[in-house]
């Protein structure tokens, strides 16, 4: 159900272009980003919450993976920072502590998709 | 003041006084008594005697005027037996007027009048009348003698005196009376004041007792109320009974239980900062174990994607499938491990979303086939529900997949069948995994849920696992309030049943 409304609310699939992939873990980071540029879609990366805020205003991705515990700036802040420059953001989480209350507040008010670490790349390209 | 002295002193005063009052009532029974034995016995006996003391005189001069007259001595027996009853009965009155003076006075004034009669008028008479009879002299004699009047004057003085004693011995008995009357009126306003002034004195006994009780009692009872919502502040003592010695002990009690208390508290938030710690340590050992995982399953995954990747041979696709397959394994492992301990802590939190049932389980279908891959083994979805529930899909997919893995290892590779089925069952969804599997013994029935467990714990054992997914299972089940519980007959299949409430159950 939850992925039915997420696509609705979402930019059609075909439209997304450009990535931004938000992981403290540098490997992580990278991974994703050559998969998804393998999948032939632009990407840019960030490793913390601010660092995702000055990377969205400058590239305006058409879809960002971010992930929630990361230095200086939480994802959940981030989130809401991004959510306050463009209110129809498209985000999904990316987090190994999908469990955590302030996640799962997230997905249930905002309909913010979350994957869970670790993941199969079907669940990335379910997304783009 | 002691509580019992207080109680003692007030029963004993109204005791006493009730002691008084019964002493003063009883004396004045005793003064009536007297008084009126008095009013029977020497009053009405006085007068009595003074009557027949009358009589006695009237029966003497009685038989002296017969005597002279007929001259007959039988006619002188009422006279002698008035004059010797006169005498005998005189003496017996003066004994019962003995404590009256004036009366004795009279009495002994009438008895020498009695006598000087005799003397003077009745004996000389008699001789007379008897000389006269046997004519010795003339009646003229006689009637001089009787012309003289002394016979009638002293008699009448006589009678007079008597009146007199009579009319004394009857005012005398009249005052009495009074007093009887008087002492009769006393005691009964002594009662009424007695009976008051104890009345009185024992409501106001009872009501000081009672408010210096209460009042104790009071502020023990405000103690114990607040000390049952965890104050402890000690109570006031006021005075010195048994409820202050109660008090006091209350207030000893509260203390050591306040210490304790502060103590246990202070215990408390130490272990809940233990226990934060260790989630926290536990959350984190979660997080470092699957972040290394991620890139090693993505990196697996990728390459088995011809697209992404290139074409692989053999070997390297064995290869790559292997480490695929050992990371999940692994993830899942850790994922298992995770949500068992949280589960444990009651820390999961279930969320709702709208499921369709029958898109539920077509969706829970295709997982089971994913997870059979290759093998031989059929899945059938009986459900014919078309029915929303409100429940954690994602929590419920796990529950599913755990279910469906544990069939799968159950069934034979190349003939098992799995049957999922999902129904309405009043206010609640029962779901069903149904295997035609070696089934599961009675006596391993029970022990199913509990962690770590495996019907074959040997080395060599075909079915692997972590021991936890069933455990899980119930666990998330109890969670969202629902019923998990296994039916098999050994050797003939399995059958997993759980429920879960459906909340607001719409119909599409």
């Amino acid at each position: 159900m939850n992925d039915i409304m997420l696509l609705e609310n979402s930019k059609k699939t075909s439209e997304i272009k450009t990535v931004l992939v938000v992981d403290d873990n540098k490997t992580i980071q990278e991974s994703m980003g050559f998969i998804i540029e393998s999948l032939g879609r632009k990407v840019w990366s960030a490793s913390n919450g601010e660092d995702a805020i000055k990377k969205y205003q400058k590239c305006k991705p058409d879809l960002v993976f971010m992930d929630i515990r990361m230095p200086k700036m939480s994802g959940v802040e981030a989130i809401s920072e991004i959510k306050k420059i463009d209110n129809k953001v498209n985000i999904v989480i990316v987090t190994a502590f999908s469990g955590d209350n302030d996640v799962m507040e997230l997905a249930r008010t905002d309909s913010i998709k979350i994957i869970d670490k670790p993941f199969e790349i079907a669940e990335i390209k379910k997304c783009l | 003041m002691k509580l019992r002295t207080k109680i003692l002193v007030g029963f004993m005063s109204i005791i006493v006084l009730m002691g008084i009052l019964g002493g003063i009532t009883y004396t004045n029974f005793l003064e009536i008594n007297k008084q009126f034995e008095f009013l029977i016995e020497h009053d009405l006996e006085v007068l009595q005697n003074a009557q027949q003391l009358q009589k006695f005189i009237v029966d003497a001069e009685t038989g002296q005027r017969g005597f002279i007259i007929v001259g007959e001595e039988s006619f002188l027996e009422p006279y002698y037996s008035g004059i010797s009853g006169f005498s005998e009965l005189v003496k017996i009155e003066k004994h019962l007027v003995s404590d009256d003076p004036s009366q004795m006075k009279k009495l002994e004034e009438i008895e020498i009048l009695f006598n000087e009669w005799k003397e003077k008028a009745a004996i000389p008479e008699i001789e007379l009348a008897r000389k006269f009879h046997t004519n010795d002299i003339n009646f003229s004699i006689i009637e001089n003698q009787l012309k003289t009047n002394v016979g009638k004057n002293i008699l009448d003085n006589i009678r007079i005196e008597f009146d007199e004693f009579i009319i004394i011995e009857n005012e005398l008995k009249n005052k009495r009376f009074e007093r009887v009357q008087e002492i009769k009126s006393l005691t009964q306003i002594n009662i009424g004041i007695f009976v008051s002034i104890a009345s009185i004195l024992g409501i106001s006994i009872a009501m000081i007792l009672s408010q210096s009780i209460n009042k104790s009692l009071k502020l023990l009872m405000l103690g114990t109320t607040r000390f049952g919502k965890g104050e402890f502040e000690p109570i006031p003592i006021t005075g010195k009974d048994e409820i202050s010695d109660l008090s006091e002990s209350f207030n000893e009690m509260a203390q050591s239980i306040k210490f304790s208390n502060k103590k246990l508290q202070e215990m408390n938030t130490e272990l809940k900062k233990t226990e934060i710690l260790k989630e926290e340590f536990v959350a984190m050992i979660s997080h470092e174990l699957k972040t290394p995982l991620t890139p090693i399953l993505m990196w697996a995954g990728a390459l088995q994607d011809k697209k992404l990747m290139g074409e692989l041979n053999d070997k390297q696709t064995k290869a790559t499938k292997t480490i695929l397959n050992c990371a999940t394994e692994l993830a899942e492992l850790i994922s298992d491990i995770f949500d068992s301990y949280k589960l444990d802590l009651e820390k999961i939190e279930f969320s709702k979303q709208e499921i369709n049932l029958m898109e539920l389980m077509d969706s829970v279908k295709e997982t089971a086939e994913k997870l059979i891959g290759e093998h031989k083994i059929l899945v059938e979805n009986t459900t014919n529900e078309n029915v929303t529930v409100y429940s954690d899909k994602k929590r419920v997919d796990q529950i599913f997949k755990n279910l469906i893995t544990n069939a799968i290892d159950f069934v034979d590779q190349d003939s098992g069948k799995i049957e999922i089925n999902a129904s309405v069952k009043g206010e609640n969804v029962e779901f069903m995994v149904k295997d035609n599997g070696v089934g599961i013994k009675k006596e391993f029935q029970e022990e199913l849920f509990k962690k770590f467990y495996q019907i074959d714990a040997s080395a060599t054992r075909k079915h692997g696992g972590s021991g936890l997914g069933l455990s899980i299972c119930q666990g998330m089940i109890n969670g969202m309030k629902g019923k998990i519980w296994v039916e098999s007959e050994g050797g003939d299949g399995t059958t997993f049943y759980f429920t879960l409430p459906i909340v607001n159950k719409t119909t599409k």
